[in-house]
């Protein structure tokens, strides 16, 4: 081959390489003015984000930029189908383990348990369309995801693994004797430590019952006076039932339940046969650890929120701020859909319910919880005249002025392992004796 | 606004290479290329778009007042007014809090930190625009009449935000008069894509798995996993700062400019030494020629000048305290490889060399990575076995099988392989249209693969951006 010719040829090859890049970008660049965007993206069940509203203050402080640039990354031509060949692409960078999945947050690992997202405003009348994805559902996962620790996929399951400090037990042992302290000795004070699943439904050798060994030495350093509700052991019998759910970090109704029927016998109730309660479905549910993890295999093992109303009328209200001013509202959310569904029980994690019951003993609990309280608080309206959640993160009222003013019986602290090894929960507890809690960060 | 960002390439590069090649008239060029350098600096950096002129306006009247007054010793003020300048902003917006919080501890003084957040950038363009006066005033460059051409040397946005730092001298010829290639284009997009693909499947993903073992709390470290996490940060952060200047010096090309390279396989170094020849070679070489040779070099106080351009290289990464150890601990061991390491080394076994140089550079980065210095001990107790973590857990084991082929791939990449591969083709290969036609293809999958990673990926971050 002449020199010339070969000289040729490279040049063409140049051109083919030119003109190949070009074609790619500008042909991107063009296609996405003209094709039509998706609003929403059904693999990723959230809202597409719109053009930013152009203006002087968010173009200054450089919000417009990022906004614009989610907005093309977000719109982008054939966005759902691109992820699909990564998500393809992305299988082949190892040998995959098909039983269990490590997921870890992106954004580094933050201290602090679970926080519940299943806020539902009771003033919001939610559209009941199962076959759609509705609006408000959508702009409710604003997922705190950060605060979720590692989470592994297990058989079609998602499971956090509990990995707390064995010396936090003895600080929140601590703190609950002086509760016990603080009011002579006259209120009874019961102690609900709540499994989060990983003891039950993952493999010994990830699992090795961490919350077991956690929750046997909280209840061992807890002093005498404090009533430990024995509800690990009550679940452990039922683990093949649907007590917690494969797509969200909660336990389910019927968990919960069992909770109860542990704490009706640490308290020396007769606890209600399931009977009961009236069982209810919401269908379709697919919970934070779907949406953190994004695993498709969790869309195979897809929730329903069973839940168990009890079979009389309360008097329930919501307290935003203090202990004064309570608003009515209701015990069950049943309109609650889609990723709000757990939302079903109290609606949201206010700072305080109130619930008056029939019943006419005498006795008041206050239930000092967090998101897992909230399935399990209602059963217990059959043996309380009124029945006060408190959640720990939210309530800034003081709490010996409210035992003084409602006259409160008994005090139970419900919460799961994580929060029980939690310092930000001890802390925040302690200044409810002083009325100065500060309301929840992630910290 | 980043390179490996959709917006970038498939809105903001195609509209620049249109609006740019659409003329021929060079000045309109160069306009078109400032218009679009200060709106990629203005992108997410609206304020700080003003004080990027102005750096050039004061720089610019410096160089011109030196130039007029060469060999007079008033030309001297131009270039200490330049330092006082460039260093009082990098002093202002980079170093101000860390005084201040340093002064409050010695002094016990609570004096406010002025918090400014830092102007994305600033190292490298006010680097530039000193190494810029300082020529001017050694007379290896003439200083630029044209405050346009100049302001084009200073925000031209390949380089503006994270490297290389360009020298003057190295553009002036083009920034007056430069030529189109075809083969140059092809090149740049050649190279582009390769740093594309550098910061997309190798960066981001290294950065993603190595934030799941470097920043657990230490009690749930392991020792493997300790030490597979800050492999993985040694893979990004190359992977991460040699892709950006990759893709700063084919884009460069795009526009007919020629940047020296800044990176030349420094995983491959047979000694720190080495190592420091072949990484972030634009920042070794401004110290060089600003700091150490003036100081006098090897041939007066050496060991000091090595000491002083050591702390200045780690400070220049940060307004924090394992920024300084870092650079100190470089310093250290290359003034023992001058003084006797370097010996010994160059007489062993070429595994040893490449063992010894890989295991300091990692350690290195593990005190670059920790901005805390209590983790940072901790971290490093746990490396070294002085706190008794488990071996590995089975979270270590299904993460590192789950990456097993694309660990290996970065692995590789850090070797010159594209280079071997080509050389074997070249020898081999009969067919040079199959050669060629085999490297547009190479060049396409890079770049489609990188576009594909990207959509949907929220990991991607630029880790010299914050210096």
């Amino acid at each position: 081959m002449s020199i010339e010719s070969k000289a040729i040829k490279e040049k063409k090859l140049i051109f083919t390489n030119v003109f190949v890049f070009l074609f790619c970008i500008f042909i991107g660049g063009i296609l996405f003015f003209i094709l039509k965007k998706d609003k929403i993206s059904i693999n990723e069940k959230r809202k597409l984000s719109s053009f930013p509203q152009i203006n002087f203050k968010n173009y200054i402080n450089g919000s417009l930029a990022d906004s614009i640039d989610f907005y093309y990354s977000d719109n982008f031509i054939y966005r759902n189908e691109i992820i699909s060949i990564a998500d393809c692409i992305k299988d082949l960078r190892g040998v995959k383990n098909n039983e269990i999945k490590f997921f870890k947050n992106d954004k580094g690992i933050k201290k602090i348990g679970l926080e519940n997202n299943t806020k539902i405003d009771p003033s919001i009348n939610i559209a009941v369309n199962d076959s759609q994805i509705n609006q408000t559902h959508l702009e409710s996962i604003d997922a705190p995801f950060e605060n979720i620790k590692s989470v592994i996929i297990c058989k079609k399951r998602a499971i956090q693994c509990f990995k707390g400090s064995k010396y936090a037990a003895k600080n929140f042992a601590d703190m609950t004797k002086f509760y016990k302290k603080t009011f002579n000795n006259k209120l009874n004070i019961y102690c609900l430590a709540i499994p989060i699943g990983g003891d039950f439904y993952l493999p010994q050798k990830l699992n090795d019952k961490n919350e077991k060994e956690f929750i046997d030495i909280l209840y061992k350093d807890l002093d005498t006076g404090v009533i430990s509700v024995k509800a690990y052991e009550e679940l452990e019998k039922h683990t093949k039932e649907y007590i917690q759910f494969n797509t969200d970090h909660h336990w389910t109704g019927l968990g919960a339940y069992y909770a109860y029927k542990a704490f009706c016998s640490a308290a020396g109730f007769t606890s209600q046969p399931l009977s009961f309660f009236t069982k209810k479905v919401i269908p379709n549910f697919l919970g934070t650890l779907f949406y953190y993890t994004k695993s498709d295999e969790l869309k195979e093992n897809i929730d329903s929120v069973e839940y168990y109303k009890v079979p009389f009328e309360t008097k329930t209200y919501y307290y935003k701020n203090g202990i004064d001013n309570g608003i009515p509202s209701q015990l069950y959310f049943e309109n609650a859909r889609g990723g709000n569904s757990y939302g079903v029980y109290l609606g949201s994690d206010f700072p305080m319910i109130r619930c008056i019951t029939p019943n006419k003993n005498g006795k008041k609990i206050v239930i000092i919880k967090d998101s897992y309280g909230n399935a399990f608080s209602h059963y217990l309206t059959s043996h309380y005249e009124e029945v006060i959640i408190l959640d720990y993160r939210y309530f800034k009222g003081n709490l010996i002025d409210m035992v003084n003013k409602f006259k409160i019986t008994d005090i139970l602290f419900a919460h799961n392992v994580y929060v029980a090894n939690s310092d930000f929960a001890v802390k925040q507890e302690l200044n409810f004796l002083k009325g100065n809690a500060q309301k929840s960060q992630n910290k | 606004m980043v390179f490996s960002s959709l917006f970038f390439l498939f809105l903001f590069l195609p509209l620049n290479l249109l609006i740019y090649y659409s003329t021929k008239n060079k000045e309109l060029r160069n306009l078109i290329l400032i218009f679009f350098s200060l709106i990629f600096y203005a992108w997410g950096e609206p304020i700080w778009v003003i004080l990027l002129v102005i750096c050039a306006v004061v720089d610019y009247f410096n160089g011109i007042f030196i130039y007029n007054n060469q060999g007079k010793s008033i030309a001297k003020l131009g270039v200490i007014s330049t330092f006082i300048f460039n260093i009082g902003l990098l002093l202002t917006f980079k170093y101000s809090d860390f005084f201040v919080e340093n002064a409050n501890f010695i002094f016990g003084t609570s004096f406010k930190k002025p918090g400014f957040l830092l102007p994305v950038g600033i190292s490298f363009y006010t680097f530039q625009t000193i190494s810029y006066t300082i020529d001017v005033y050694r007379g290896e460059v003439k200083a630029q009449k044209s405050f346009l051409k100049f302001l084009l040397f200073v925000s031209l946005y390949p380089e503006l935000v994270a490297g290389p730092i360009v020298r003057y001298a190295h553009v002036a010829n083009e920034i007056e008069n430069r030529s189109f290639s075809w083969s140059d284009f092809s090149t740049g997009i050649t190279r582009f894509s390769k740093g594309l693909f550098k910061k997309v499947v190798i960066a981001n993903i290294a950065g993603s798995i190595a934030v799941q073992f470097l920043e657990t709390d230490i009690q749930s470290m392991t020792l493997l996993g300790s030490w597979y996490g800050i492999i993985l940060y040694t893979i990004q952060i190359y992977f991460d700062f040699s892709g950006y200047s990759d893709m700063a010096i084919g884009l460069a090309l795009m526009f007919g400019f020629h940047y020296h390279e800044n990176f030349k396989h420094p995983y491959i170094s047979n000694s720190i030494t080495d190592f420091w020849r072949r990484w972030h070679i634009s920042l070794g070489t401004f110290f060089k020629d600003y700091v150490y040779i003036p100081l006098g070099g090897n041939k007066k106080y050496q060991y000091r000048n090595i000491f002083i351009v050591w702390l200045l290289t780690g400070f220049w990464h940060g307004a924090s305290w394992n920024f300084v150890i870092w650079g100190l601990y470089f310093g250290f061991l290359l003034l023992l490889e001058k003084a006797f390491l370097g010996k010994i080394l160059s007489k062993s076994s070429s595994v040893i060399q490449h063992f010894y140089t890989l295991f300091l550079i990692i350690i290195g980065w593990a005190l670059f990575y920790y901005t805390d210095i209590n983790k940072l001990f901790d971290f490093l107790k746990i490396l070294f076995c002085i706190n008794k973590v488990e071996i590995f857990d089975v979270e270590f084991q299904s993460v590192f099988m789950e990456n097993l082929n694309w660990f290996v791939l970065a692995i590789c990449l850090c070797m010159p392989v594209y280079k071997y591969f080509q050389n074997i083709l070249t020898k081999y290969a009969k067919n040079d249209k199959l050669i060629s036609s085999l490297n547009i293809s190479i060049n396409l999958i890079l770049f489609i693969i990188s576009v594909i990673l990207l959509v949907g990926s929220t990991y991607n971050p630029f880790i010299y951006f914050r210096f």
